[in-house]
């Protein structure tokens, strides 16, 4: 029979050769309109004819049931003409009775009716005392389910010959539809004698037995059946009759039974004990014990085997171990398995830690859930936590980074493995969402700890600084994390540094970035005597130390005092390349560009990361003019780094200086992209920053601020910008005194702004704050202070000023500052001489100093 | 599957091979039969392996481990039902009159007798019948896998014919077959064997379900390789383990008792058959019920003896039967010379005489009446429906008009009316009361297959030469109705005449026969464009009979005809009839049309041969078309025939 499901499945389509009749279906036994006719079968998909699938003959589709016969058509025509010819055949060779029926039953068997019908009689007007014949063409129309018709046959049978046992088993049938079961019974008695098994079929006595039950007359049909067991001992054990006897005895109430006791057995499994129901049942029923069984001891396996992942991330060697087990050594990630319970996890080696870990989970989250429980040894490592939407139009994942020493999960869809690259949706509303962890492996690069320090703070700044301490305090030799550390603090933050540098002073050797650092804090800053006297006690303790020698020097307030310690720590340790640094720094601050440059190049030589240099040598080059040299040098450094942006604006800084604002401008654009394409678009602060400075470098001041105004670390160069541009005021408003503020000449450039726009009360404000800010910073900065608090200007502070350690574009700001003061215009063009001679550099402010110089020239 | 010749030149080729090597044969046969385990027991481990495997997979794999488990699960619980279906199948148990412990003690001391000394299992229960047979029966408890229960058969009417001592020979043979102490590995196959070709009847029966239909066609086409190389080693082995059970009863007796044994069961059951059953089914014509004293009268006739002729005959048959490749039993004269006693020695002694005391006197003693009482109502229960249907049928028949007999020859009869006449004598009555019938429809119908057939096998019973005659010319005629019932009289009648090489031919006819049938049926149902067809050759009467046929038929306008030329017994012709009705109607109307006319013109058409009718709208239209574009095949035009006259009836 064609079947389909949601109209996938064989389907009959055309029909041809129609024939109806009305018969009693012989699956249902319902009297209905049975239908035969020929037609094609096709395999269809949304009822929609795919394939054909040949043709069929279809007999007899009964309209209550549907059930029907089907054949391949070439089969039954084939059939239909050879059975029914060869039976013919038969006939008319033999002309006997018996092939007379054989050409009924054919005609009959291929739906052909009308001939069968006329064959009928043709045979009955040649037979016609034939009882045989009769009771076989009255069997033949029982079994077409023309039961009426056959009624009439079986009756003339009968009256032929009473003791044909077809007539009298036909004859019974119709007494028992007519509800006589004794006159059946009496018909059928033949059939009830010894040995009547052995000629008969005794299905007529399971009719028998079955309209005497039907009818209430259990007696008789407990009879019947006792007649039944006897032929067929086996039928005891068939369920089939035991249910039927059963019921008959339970009418009767019987205490007795004619069945024997069943005796369960598996062998009876195999036969017609139990029913197929029964069967069915006991298979399915052995199938789920099965199952469960195999679940229930899945879901203890998991119990007894789950995974703690650990993560040694210290880059030292570690130790765990989980309650008494023994210790396993870890390196990188470990998985290790445990039960399910408490468990006490001891971490020994690089740290000691101990923790207390609960694993548990509910029975059937062990097969729903994917749970994770992590150490984090030394809290080194960093996590990924993040929540992913899958969607037609999904938004971005949430990140979250951690570093949490212990990390219990009660689910994770990906847990340190990479998530599908998509995942099934019902609509186009539809939202899944699923969960990831992953470990962000830091590496090993010089600047790896920074980066995932500056990731680590987006996330969750406690988090960041409390990692960032733990692993400057494992590897105190990363200078780019204290760096980093250092130009992130806030004022908030600046008693925590100080305490986590403190710790590393007095370690030998001496931690030379950490104690540089320290010097630098604006609190130690101003506790000058007290820090002073620190490092005299660290150098009475080591007085050859040079670099105990080189850090008293460049803390010293004292210039030449500073200068003469800076050549004593170069004396002593020639190959210690930081006091060239200081060196060169300070002939930089003198705008002694050649000598600087040298300096540099020998700290350079002396292990000093060139990056710590770079800026300054950058300077330095462009005060010397060696513009050429310069240029190829950044060139080289981008053809094998495309995506160095701080090169690309080094170098659109060179061509700047030489008027070559298109090839900077290309040179800046061309980084841009190669930067964009490495790291995406999530990562563009670095990019704004050369942008905004390209923009700054072509006067472009409005398009300066918006590109530093798209990242909050550029806020710096945008307060510069703004205020360069006009927006004084609004810095002004904004302003709070900050004594941590990286730019402390903020104020001053302010006061410059002021004054560039013609508003000299402000002007005044603000260089009278400017001022304050300086006195605030303590005894270092003492003499710049006095510097610019001089009452009267004159040609003497440019020179003062010049061996001032301060950065070339610093100076240019106060010399101009000091030379808006001057009273006369010649003292004033000194002044404004002098700072031009600092401004090799195209960074802020130099655009306002240029205007500032351009203005107060151009009205002398 | 294998045909006759093939398994019989294979029984040949093994006995041949192995010929006074049984040890050597009972280990060959053994590795075949550990081949069917092998294969039966493969498929199921893989089918129970594989699901442990996916089972225990699951246990350990998270996710998609539930999956896993219940698809394990499944596979297993279907494998261990097809080894309960391989295994626990039905167990037949024998039918018959159980012997108490407490009744006949000669019998029951004799049983253990014998099988202490041979070392048998014991033996279930021992059950009485009224068959002229002893045998051990044993069932499987665990399908292919054995564990056998045994049942010892015991025949009445055989103990009422054999002394004490041929019967304890008999039962020794039998008891030879179970046997520990003697060929255990031979009658461990000989058991197995009886097992496999039960699990074998039962997968062709059921081709279409159960393990046969789950592991595919593999297993299907294993098997039919398989059984019958298997069955002809086991059948060879089967043989030679008939010859080691005579030797155990020579032992356990001695080689005059097992010899006459042996004679007995011969000779008495050629009397039993051709005689003694005959007589008492003749009686069903004047009594409405069986006798109640069957073995009271099979006493009577062993006393009594044949009459010296069907002796003589009789016993002549028993020597002349050859060893056949339908029974594992040798032929009684090979049986006697493995024992040491000459066919001629044997045949001297004449028929058997019943013994002076019996073997139910003598080992069913006390309880011999209340036994013969038993087994007498047994069989009169058996047969109380058949005899009284037979009773009843020969009533009809004797109402019937005159028989052949009573009909003067010079009386015109129709032949079909006399055929239906003799069938129902046949039937009920036998060939002997319708000899008669016989020759008479021979006179009238010279060329009667199934009265030449039947009249043979009535020759050939009482011994005349020209039965065998009639009986190769009904062979000859390789008709599809007779010829296989001839075939198998003939290979009964070879077998027991010695006639090897005749028996041999016949089988190999058979064989031929089967096979060209299945081709000539091939070649009359398969109707293509690409046969060839020829000229219908048709007689002006045949062709006139035709077209009257045709003419009769409202809706058939044309028709052509033309002869299949077929490979396969020409002679028996293949008409192919196409006919169109009226052309102009709509296609659905013509093509309806044309279709009744199929089944209304195959009984109208009276042609010499088979007719195959097709039609331009059907199913064979290609062949149709084909046909209706040769003129000179066309018989038939509406238009011209209109003005005919139709034939009278």
């Amino acid at each position: 029979m064609p079947k389909s499901y949601n109209g996938v499945g064989t389907h009959y389509y055309v029909r041809k050769n129609k024939k109806s009749r009305t018969a009693v279906c012989q699956h249902c036994g319902h009297k209905a309109e049975l239908t035969s006719y020929e037609t094609r079968l096709w395999f269809v998909f949304v009822f929609i004819p795919l394939l054909p699938l040949g043709r069929k003959r279809v007999s007899d589709q009964c309209a209550v049931c549907n059930r029907h016969f089907a054949i391949d058509l070439k089969q039954w025509q084939t059939g239909r003409q050879s059975e029914t010819a060869s039976a013919i055949q038969r006939y008319r060779e033999d002309r006997s009775e018996e092939a007379a029926l054989e050409v009924h039953g054919q005609l009959l068997g291929f739906q052909q009716y009308d001939d069968a019908a006329a064959f009928r009689s043709t045979m009955l007007e040649e037979f016609p005392e034939s009882a045989q014949l009769v009771a076989g063409i009255a069997a033949h129309l029982d079994f077409i389910g023309l039961p009426d018709e056959a009624a009439e046959l079986w009756e003339r049978s009968f009256r032929l010959d009473p003791e044909l046992p077809e007539a009298r088993v036909g004859i019974a049938s119709q007494r028992l539809r007519d509800g006589k079961p004794d006159e059946a019974r009496e018909l059928l008695r033949f059939l009830e004698q010894p040995g009547a098994e052995q000629q008969y079929r005794l299905e007529p006595l399971f009719d028998l037995g079955g309209h005497f039950q039907q009818a209430g007359d259990h007696e008789q049909a407990i009879e019947i059946f006792e007649v039944l067991l006897k032929v067929y001992p086996e039928l005891t054990k068939d369920h089939q009759v035991r249910t039927f006897v059963n019921t008959s005895e339970k009418a009767l109430e019987r205490t007795e039974s004619v069945l024997p006791a069943t005796r369960h057995s598996v062998r009876g499994l195999f036969t017609s004990q139990y029913s197929s129901n029964q069967r069915w049942t006991l298979g399915i029923a052995i199938v789920l014990v099965l199952a469960a069984t195999g679940m229930a001891i899945n879901n203890e396996y998991i119990r007894r085997h789950r995974t703690l992942t650990v993560i040694n991330e210290t880059g030292l060697a570690a130790t765990i171990r989980i309650d008494e087990q023994l210790p396993v050594s870890v390196t990188g990630i470990l998985t290790l398995t445990m039960p399910e319970g408490v468990h006490r996890v001891r971490v020994a080696g690089a740290v000691v830690e101990e923790h207390t870990l609960d694993v548990k989970a509910g029975y059937w989250e062990r097969w729903e859930k994917n749970p994770v429980w992590i150490v984090n040894v030394g809290r080194a490592a960093i996590f990924a936590d993040a929540t992913i939407y899958y969607a037609v139009h999904p938004r971005a994942p949430s990140l979250h980074l951690r570093t949490d020493p212990l990390i219990v999960k009660s689910h994770v869809d990906f847990a340190f493995e990479t998530p599908s690259e998509s995942v099934s949706v019902s609509s186009e509303q539809d939202v899944r969402i699923r969960t990831a962890i992953a470990w962000l492996e830091i590496g090993s690069g010089p600047n790896a700890a920074a980066s995932a320090f500056n990731m680590l703070r987006q996330s969750d700044q406690v988090q960041a600084w409390s990692w960032a301490e733990r692993n400057l305090l494992r590897h105190p030799d990363d200078a780019s994390l204290l760096r980093v550390l250092r130009s992130s603090a806030q004022p908030g933050d600046m008693p925590r540094l100080r305490s986590l540098l403190e710790l590393k002073l007095e370690q030998r050797p001496v931690a030379l970035h950490w104690h540089r650092t320290y010097q630098d804090l604006p609190e130690v800053s101003r506790e000058y005597e007290k820090t002073l006297s620190l490092y005299e006690t660290f150098l009475r303790a080591d007085p050859q130390n040079s670099i105990l020698i080189y850090l008293r020097g460049r803390f010293d307030k004292n210039l030449e005092l500073g200068r003469n310690l800076v050549s004593q720590a170069i004396e002593i340790d020639p190959d210690f390349g930081w006091p060239y640094f200081s060196q060169g720094f300070m002939k930089l601050c003198y705008g002694e560009w050649e000598a600087a440059s040298d300096d540099f190049q020998l700290a350079i030589g002396r292990h000093v990361p060139p990056d710590d240099v770079q800026a300054y040598q950058h300077t330095a080059m462009l005060g010397i003019g060696h513009l050429t040299e310069l240029e190829q040098q950044y060139q080289n450094r981008l053809a094998d780094d495309p995506a160095a942006l701080r090169t690309a604006e080094l170098l659109a800084e060179v061509l700047v200086v030489q008027n070559r604002i298109e090839d900077a401008e290309q040179i800046v654009n061309k980084a841009v992209g190669s930067y964009k394409e490495l790291f995406g678009e999530q990562q563009m602060d670095s990019a704004y920053g050369v942008q905004a400075m390209m923009s700054y470098f072509q006067g472009q001041v409005e398009a300066c601020i918006e590109f530093a105004g798209k990242s909050e670390h550029l806020e710096p160069l945008e307060q510069m910008a703004c205020i360069e541009s006009g927006g004084a005021s609004e810095f002004a408003a904004r302003y709070e005194p900050n004594d941590d503020q990286m730019n402390r000449w903020l104020p001053l450039i302010c006061a410059l702004a002021f004054h560039a726009d013609g508003d000299v009360g402000n002007a005044e404000i603000w260089y009278d704050r400017t001022l304050e800010r300086l006195r605030g910073l303590g005894p270092r900065i003492e003499t710049t202070t006095r510097i610019l608090s001089a009452e009267t200007i004159s040609a003497g502070l440019i020179e003062e000023l010049r061996l001032v350690h301060e950065q070339p574009m610093d100076k240019a700001a106060i010399l101009t500052c000091l030379g808006l003061r001057a009273d006369s215009d010649d003292l004033r063009r000194q002044f404004f001489n002098a700072a031009q001679a600092m401004m090799v550099r195209r960074r802020p402010p130099y655009l306002l100093l240029q205007r500032i110089h351009k203005t107060a020239g151009s009205r002398q | 599957m294998m045909d006759r010749g093939y398994f019989d030149d294979l029984v040949d080729s093994i006995e041949t091979r192995f010929a006074d090597r049984p040890a050597a044969l009972a280990s060959h046969t053994w590795l075949w039969l550990l081949l069917g385990y092998a294969v039966v027991i493969l498929l199921t481990c893989l089918l129970i392996g594989g699901g442990l495997t996916l089972f225990v997979a699951g246990i350990f794999w998270p996710g998609v481990g539930i999956v896993l488990v219940i698809i394990g699960g499944v596979l297993m619980t279907f494998g261990l039902g097809q080894v309960g279906a391989l295994v626990l199948v039905d167990p037949y148990e024998p039918q018959g009159r159980h012997l108490r412990d407490d009744e006949a003690p000669e019998l029951h001391k004799l049983i253990a007798l014998l099988r202490r000394d041979l070392d048998c299992p014991e033996i279930h229960q021992v059950l009485l019948t009224e068959d002229f047979n002893a045998a051990v029966v044993q069932t499987p408890r665990l399908g292919i896998f054995g564990w056998s229960r045994s049942w010892l058969i015991l025949g009445v009417p055989l103990l009422l014919a054999a002394s004490p001592q041929e019967v304890a020979s008999v039962l020794a043979h039998e008891f030879g077959h179970i046997s520990k102490r003697h060929g255990r590995q031979g009658n461990r196959i000989y058991q197995m064997h009886q097992s496999w070709e039960k699990l074998f009847l039962k997968l062709q029966q059921n081709s279409g379900s159960g393990f046969i239909r789950t592991a595919g066609t593999f297993v299907s086409k294993f098997l039919n390789w398989y059984w019958p190389r298997f069955h002809a080693r086991a059948f060879v082995l089967s043989r030679q383990n008939e010859f080691m059970a005579d030797r155990i009863a020579v032992e356990a007796t001695n080689s005059d008792y097992a010899a006459a044994a042996l004679w007995r069961i011969d000779c008495t059951g050629h009397m039993l058959e051709q005689e003694f059953w005959r007589n008492l089914w003749a009686e069903t014509e004047s009594s409405p019920d069986p006798p109640g004293n069957l073995c009271k009268r099979l006493s009577a006739a062993y006393r009594d003896g044949p009459i010296a002729e069907n002796a003589a005959r009789w016993c002549d048959y028993a020597l002349q039967r050859v060893t056949n490749n339908e029974d594992t039993h040798p032929s009684l004269s090979e049986r006697l010379n493995a024992i040491g006693i000459s066919a001629q020695q044997m045949r001297s002694t004449g028929f058997p005489a019943a013994p002076e005391i019996s073997a139910a006197e003598g080992l069913l003693t006390k309880d011999m009446q209340l036994i013969e009482e038993d087994i007498d109502k047994r069989w009169r229960n058996t047969v109380l429906s058949i005899w009284r249907d037979r009773n009843r049928r020969i009533s009809a028949i004797a109402s019937l008009p005159q028989t052949a007999e009573q009909i003067p020859s010079s009386a015109p009869q129709d032949a079909a009316e006399l055929w239906t006449q003799t069938r129902k004598i046949l039937d009920v009555q036998g060939l002997d009361a319708a000899e008669p019938n016989l020759r008479r429809m021979l006179e009238l119908r010279p060329d009667h297959v199934g009265a030449t057939f039947a009249l043979g096998q009535l020759r050939l019973s009482h011994g005349h030469d020209d039965g065998e005659d009639l009986l190769q010319h009904v062979l000859s005629l390789q008709t599809v109705e007779w010829t296989q019932s001839v075939g198998d009289v003939l290979e009964h009648h070879f077998s027991k005449t010695g006639q090897r090489g005749a028996l041999k031919r016949v089988r190999q006819q058979l064989d031929d026969f089967e096979k060209a049938r299945a081709a000539a049926e091939k070649e009359r149902t398969e109707v293509r464009r690409s046969d060839s067809f020829v000229s219908h050759e048709l007689t002006a009467d045949e062709l006139k009979q035709t077209q009257s046929a045709l003419l009769k038929q409202e809706h058939c306008l044309v028709a052509w005809l033309v002869k299949k030329e077929l490979r396969h017994f020409p002679e028996e012709r293949l008409f192919v009839v196409c006919v169109d009705s009226n052309t102009r109607a709509g296609s659905s109307l013509r093509a309806d049309r044309n279709d009744r006319m199929i089944t209304s013109l195959l009984l109208q058409l009276e042609l010499p041969g088979r007719p195959f009718i097709v039609n331009p709208t059907g199913e064979f239209k290609a062949v149709a078309t084909c046909m209706m574009k040769t003129a000179d095949w066309k018989i038939f035009d509406r238009s011209e025939h209109a003005s005919q006259s139709l034939p009278a009836d």
